[in-house]
């Protein structure tokens, strides 16, 4: 039991005693003396940069969820246009672009036209303006008939192996792709050119951009059947013809004026169905 | 007048004379290392804590413009430094008092009132009552004990207090009255009417 004379003791009373807690005066010297060599340390080294990175981002702080969302979209952004521009044009290996002589390869084209290609186009252009006009029409019909060629070239499938087989079918119809056949298949290195787009469009003077993606298409629709093979196979030994034969024909068709639409008209009449074949009058 | 004196030596200091720097320590640093010991209850990390702050203040007094008062920018410093340390190491806190100095008039008071017991009982009552006072402030949240510890043990006004822990008056005041009635509530045993 308290006595009742004794003063209440409140909470501020008994707060105000921790004032008492008090380190004894033995104390300050070791204080002044640790306090005095960290300032001396202080002065000497200063602090690591990376030590003081915390500090530059105290003022952002109460930002850092907007401005983290934001640098995480700004990163996405970059990262996917870098992505998708690299997918789109992608570097041509040096090694690829040296390890591959394109040389043989115009001069095999070359070869493979008639002769006085070049020249008949200059010596046109001496006689005349209409005639120079004409010759053009043939460079260019001979132009478009090895354009299917190239486009087997410049990648026309997907696949190397029907890439291949392509070529060797285009070969059999041509000299001139039998002659190219012979320079671009056999490096692994020259098809990964081929399939980039770009080899030959630099090669031959093709326009230099990249080529759309081609959608994949499923190896089982590209399987036909043995008569369509046949059937195939007849209609190209009827139409097709060599490249002096083209030149020929496209020559003849300048001198009797014959108009592209009555040449194919010609062409059209010939048909196959099943192991027949049909002709038409 | 003593901001002044404290303004004139902060000058020096910014000027180049190191040395005048010690005289601002010799001045602060049981005021400094009171405001660390009664916030953490560790010696050992207070007296580590206030050296850590009179670098700091030594680092950056080149920044001190004048604006407030030296102290007010130095307690706001130490206050910081121990927040900071007392937020990383919140899992492994434990106790290191200093000895209560029995002799100082208002501790004697406040024992006497309490009890009635002989010299040694009398001992262990108050090392009970420092342990229990100590641990009622941990459980207080770093503002509330910032606020009692600047209060009512180092004296500070409303406006010291709010102008070194950048709050408004109204807000000292409120954890102020929190923080009281929380400790009201630990220590009631000890709390005689």
């Amino acid at each position: 039991m308290k006595p009742e004379s004794k003063r209440t003791v409140t909470i501020e009373d008994l707060v105000r005693l921790k004032r008492a807690e008090r380190p004894a005066a033995e104390f300050w010297p070791e204080f002044d003396r640790q306090l005095r060599a960290k300032q001396l340390a202080a002065l000497v080294g200063k602090p690591d940069w990376w030590r003081m990175v915390p500090v530059w981002f105290v003022g952002v702080a109460r930002y850092a969820w907007p401005v983290g969302a934001a640098t995480i979209l700004a990163v996405s952004f970059v990262s996917m246009r870098e992505f998708s521009s690299h997918e789109q044009a992608m570097p041509l290996d040096e090694a690829l672009a040296t390890s591959l002589d394109v040389s043989p390869m115009v001069s095999a084209v070359a070869a493979g036209l008639p002769s006085g290609f070049f020249s008949a186009g200059s010596g046109e252009r001496k006689s005349g303006e209409r005639e120079g006009a004409e010759m053009s029409a043939v460079v260019m019909a001979e132009a478009l008939s090895l354009e299917p060629a190239m486009a087997s070239l410049s990648g026309g499938s997907s696949s190397p192996v029907s890439d291949k087989a392509s070529l060797a079918s285009s070969a059999e119809r041509s000299p001139v792709l039998g002659r190219l056949d012979g320079s671009l298949i056999k490096p692994p290195s020259v098809v990964e050119a081929r399939n980039s787009g770009r080899l030959l469009a630099t090669a031959t003077g093709f326009e230099a951009r990249a080529m759309p993606a081609r959608p994949r298409v499923d190896p089982l629709q590209q399987m036909v059947s043995p008569s369509d093979r046949s059937r195939a196979k007849l209609l190209t030994a009827m139409v097709s013809m060599s490249p002096s034969e083209v030149s020929v024909r496209s020559a003849e068709r300048v001198n009797h004026r014959i108009s592209e639409d009555r040449l194919y008209d010609q062409i059209h009449r010939f048909g196959a169905r099943g192991a027949g074949l049909n002709m038409k009058f | 007048m003593e901001a002044g004196a404290d303004l004139e030596i902060v000058r020096r200091v910014q000027a180049g004379d190191v040395a005048a720097f010690d005289r601002i320590v010799e001045k602060y640093r049981e005021r400094v290392f009171g405001i660390v010991y009664h916030m953490t209850s560790n010696r050992e990390d207070a007296a580590d804590l206030a050296q850590e702050a009179f670098i700091k203040a030594f680092q950056s007094i080149h920044r001190f413009g004048g604006q407030a008062s030296f102290f007010t920018w130095l307690y706001r410093i130490a206050v910081n430094t121990t927040s900071s340390h007392l937020r990383k190491s919140r899992l492994r806190s434990f106790f290191s008092l200093e000895q209560i100095d029995l002799d100082a008039p208002l501790s004697r008071e406040v024992v006497e009132a309490l009890t009635d017991k002989t010299d040694g009982e009398r001992d262990a009552y108050v090392r009970e009552l420092q342990e229990k006072l100590n641990d009622a402030m941990q459980k207080l949240s770093i503002p509330h004990r910032t606020v009692v510890t600047l209060f009512e043990i180092e004296g500070l006004s409303h406006q010291e207090i709010a102008d070194v822990m950048a709050c408004s008056i109204g807000t000292v005041r409120s954890r102020l009255h929190y923080a009281k009635q929380l400790l009201q509530a630990e220590l009631q045993p000890y709390l005689r009417r």
